[in-house]
């Protein structure tokens, strides 16, 4: 990765060049949905006027790769959050207060067209700051602390596979008093069924538990196009919402009709529609109507992004944001970090169950502490240098900090009761953050993951050697890129919803 | 999913039974207690034994003695465990506890023994992989090949020590109890290992070591330090093992034992001669420690920079010092 950005003195985003070559071994796989993934979403945290941007991705002689947890967008985040550190080293400002003159707004169209609404970045940079008293932070031999920011997707704009269908639909049954919900979502363990019966059980009056599911099955459910691209929660979440809808419509109006009063006089909760149990409306709705059955739906709106080439990789109906702050200690005789504290603040929207959303907060802390201290695809004469999970290190239980999860409630005004992704964002701004924490104990740059004790020793040398101290690339291919398109910027004004 | 191969299994009465069979099989048996270091190994195909001889059972490896002369004898069958857990144990060689305390995980603890942790194979990572993949490479020195993948211009193996009690029971002075067939005999631990990662082990094939002998602790001090890429669960990629005796604050006698630098313990005491008869301080901790460091000699055949390991030895030798100095 290589990148140039230009700043006012005052620590205003004036430019930014962006360059990025990708190893992506013999197999196509995603590759130019990753390649693009690399330049796509630095625009959705900070304003950047002109922005350019030219990534190349090489075929290998190594084993296929794809995306993971934040799909090409880990690694520019990386080189964008240090490169700022040391814009901010460089022009004297405060690290936080640099990105925060140049966060976007809510409401804004990024200089990529990518459309931002409800976008919690200044709060989460606040809750994460004043938790871990980033800015009073005591001075001793060795001991840093890093921040980052980050943001995410709620699901791609457009679809993998090209065509017109919607992008995730459910069907709702009620019989004989009993609800099922049929959705095509996959529940990888991220917990998106519990999302889907936490719903409809809100609309219906009921608890998540009275819910029966049927997803992930192609034969019985809907299409949904599945759990990738932190969708689920925002896709399937509407269109099990606008099933739940129309459901409780129809029990209400049967209600309505039995009570003697309007439909909006019936009030719908703790297993109740108006005065009838739900089973008793359910009953009396299917006397009527046979078995009930409604649908729901969820397409992205169409204005999410640009038309240049490449603007169909980064436009997504919303964006969660992340902030970190890690605490460490770093050993100046060994360069070894022992991991004190992680903070990490999400705008989530809205939190539909916090036990999921924290849980997947930890993971991604988790994961990303592997990524940034860990793993690494090494090869040595042709082979995974590290082909098993004994040598593939990644952190254990013992090896995890303490993570301190804040959660942000932005409600964002089309995910589903205003909720937002959580399954790849967390992880994003962890990375940076350790490198920048080992920049703040030893004052030097580990520019490459992962950050190990060999690396910090060696940039440590340099320092004692008079140079900047810094361990990393020391130039960026010659890469012979196609020309360039240039686009203009979209009409700044506040996009109507 | 790598799965076990066809093996046979014996039960002996007696450890004389057990080196009774080894003698009568040859090299095609070979003993099993915890079972940790062996198991995987045969499901990748780095050792392909087709009688495993059982010593779990035998409740004469199983026993914690305190000696005539005041020392322990611990049985090869105990569990690194049941080191750990052993209250006597601890006070006398907190070293050596220590060290079986920081092998591996506590499931592999509960079923890792004494004498299989001594035994422990040596470790390389052009070694330590599936079939499939020594395969693609190619063989190497350690098993089925005829050149040393780290260096071609090595002619012996160079595959790393990785016990971790071994150094530090070398450094207290322990023997080992060698059952065979006929007879049994009674060795310096140190004696056991030669510099050869393929033949790291002198004790013969129909062996079993049976009992690990620790002398009296009397004024000695002992610790060791680990150093890995995760202490939760991985081998090293360097011990350092300190044994000292003091009189008042004065150093009478000082060993240190590395491992994970070459394919045996290695003994790095002699350069600990500048602390006999005088206090410890940082200087002269300093100065034996960059003394001892130059012996070890990592190759990039392990876990993390071979130039970082080798960078840091010294200063975990000055940190094994001032932890047996503390005790």
């Amino acid at each position: 990765m290589w990148v140039r950005t230009g700043v006012a003195r005052d620590g205003k985003i004036l430019a930014m060049h962006f360059r990025t070559a990708l190893d992506g071994g013999a197999y196509g796989s995603y590759g130019p949905a990753s390649t693009l993934y690399t330049g796509a979403l630095q625009t959705t945290t900070y304003k950047i006027p002109a922005y350019r941007f030219e990534g190349v991705r090489v075929f290998t002689n190594k084993a296929p790769c794809g995306p993971k947890r934040g799909h090409g967008t880990p690694q520019p985040r990386f080189a964008l959050e240090l490169h700022l550190d040391k814009i901010a080293q460089e022009i004297g400002l405060d690290p936080v207060e640099l990105r925060r003159r140049n966060y976007v707004t809510p409401h804004t169209r990024t200089v990529n067209s990518l459309r931002i609404t409800s976008c919690g970045i200044a709060e989460v940079t606040d809750r994460v700051v004043q938790a871990s008293r980033f800015a009073q932070r005591t001075r001793r031999p060795g001991h840093g602390m890093g921040f980052a920011v980050s943001s995410y997707m709620c699901g791609a704009g457009l679809p993998i596979y090209w065509n017109k269908m919607p992008h995730s639909e459910c069907v709702l049954q009620v019989s004989r008093g009993g609800v099922t919900l049929f959705c095509g979502a996959t529940d990888i363990g991220q917990g998106s069924n519990s999302v889907l019966a936490t719903v409809a059980a809100e609309e219906l009056g009921l608890w998540p538990t009275d819910i029966r599911l049927v997803t992930g099955d192609t034969g019985f459910a809907p299409v949904d196009l599945g759990s990738y691209s932190s969708r689920v929660t925002f896709m399937a979440g509407n269109a099990a919402l606008m099933a739940a809808r129309r459901m409780r419509a129809i029990l209400v109006g049967v209600a309505a009709e039995q009570m003697g009063c309007t439909p909006s006089e019936v009030e719908v909760g703790d297993g109740k529609i108006g005065e009838l149990a739900f089973e008793e409306a359910a009953v009396l709705a299917q006397e009527r109507f046979g078995v009930l059955s409604t649908h729901g739906t969820y397409t992205p709106p169409p204005n999410l992004g640009g038309s240049f080439r490449g603007a169909g990789v980064g436009p997504s109906p919303s964006y969660s944001y992340s902030a970190a702050v890690v605490d460490l200690d770093v050993d100046p005789g060994s360069g070894e970090i022992q991991l004190n504290k992680v903070w990490l603040a999400h705008d989530i929207g809205r939190s539909i169950n916090s036990l999921a959303v924290r849980g997947q907060v930890e993971g991604g802390v988790y994961m990303g502490l592997g990524e940034v201290l860990m793993e690494a695809q090494a090869y040595r004469h042709g082979l995974h240098r590290q082909p098993s999970m004994l040598d593939y290190k990644v952190p254990t239980f013992l090896e995890m900090p303490d993570v301190e999860t804040i959660l942000v409630e932005t409600l964002d005004p089309e995910g589903p009761y205003g909720a937002k992704e959580v399954g790849q964002g967390p992880l994003l701004p962890v990375i940076p953050a350790v490198a920048s924490a080992v920049h703040d104990a030893l004052g030097v740059w580990v520019d490459e993951v992962p950050v190990t004790p060999d690396k910090i020793m060696r940039a440590l040398d340099d320092l004692a050697r008079g140079g900047e101290g810094r361990f990393g690339p020391k130039n960026f291919p010659d890469v012979a890129y196609p020309t360039m398109d240039k686009v203009a910027p979209p009409d700044a004004a506040p996009t109507a919803l | 999913m790598l799965r076990l191969p066809r093996f046979s299994y014996l039960r002996p009465e007696s450890v004389t039974e057990a080196a009774q069979i080894l003698a009568r099989h040859g090299g095609r048996a070979r003993l099993v207690a915890g079972g940790t270091d062996l198991l995987p190994k045969m499901k990748r195909g780095q050792l392909e034994p087709e009688i495993l001889v059982g010593l779990g059972h035998l409740r004469e490896l199983r026993q914690v003695r305190v000696t005539e002369d005041g020392g322990f004898d611990i049985g090869s069958g105990v569990t690194l465990s049941e080191v750990i857990s052993h209250p006597q144990l601890s006070a006398a060689y907190p070293g050596y506890v220590r060290a079986a305390a920081l092998v591996s995980s506590p499931a592999l603890r509960n079923a890792g023994t004494v004498g299989g942790n001594l035994c422990v194979d040596t470790r390389c990572n052009y070694y330590d992989q599936s079939l499939e993949w020594r395969q693609a490479l190619g063989f190497c020195l350690k098993k089925d090949g005829d050149v040393c993948r780290v260096a071609p211009a090595f002619t012996h193996c160079r595959a790393i020590a990785s016990s971790d009690t071994a150094p530090v029971a070398i450094a207290l002075g322990a023997t080992v109890v060698l059952v065979g067939p006929e007879a049994e005999r009674e060795v310096p631990l140190a004696s056991m290992y030669q510099d050869d990662g393929k033949l790291y082990l002198t004790k013969a094939d129909d062996e079993v070591l049976t009992t690990l002998r620790l002398p009296d602790p009397g004024e000695w001090r002992s610790s060791y330090v680990k150093v890995r890429s995760r202490d939760s669960i991985d081998f090293p990629v360097l011990g350092v093992a300190v044994a000292l005796k003091m009189t008042g604050p004065v150093v009478v006698a000082c060993r240190i034992v590395l491992t994970a630098v070459a394919s045996r313990p290695l003994d790095v005491s002699d350069a600990a001669d500048p602390l006999l008869g005088r206090e410890l301080d940082g200087a002269v901790i300093h100065e034996v420690a960059a003394k001892a460091a130059k012996a070890a000699k990592p190759l990039d055949n392990a876990d993390l920079s071979y130039v970082w390991r080798k960078r840091i030895t010294s200063k975990a030798i000055e940190q094994a010092i001032r932890e047996a100095q503390l005790q």
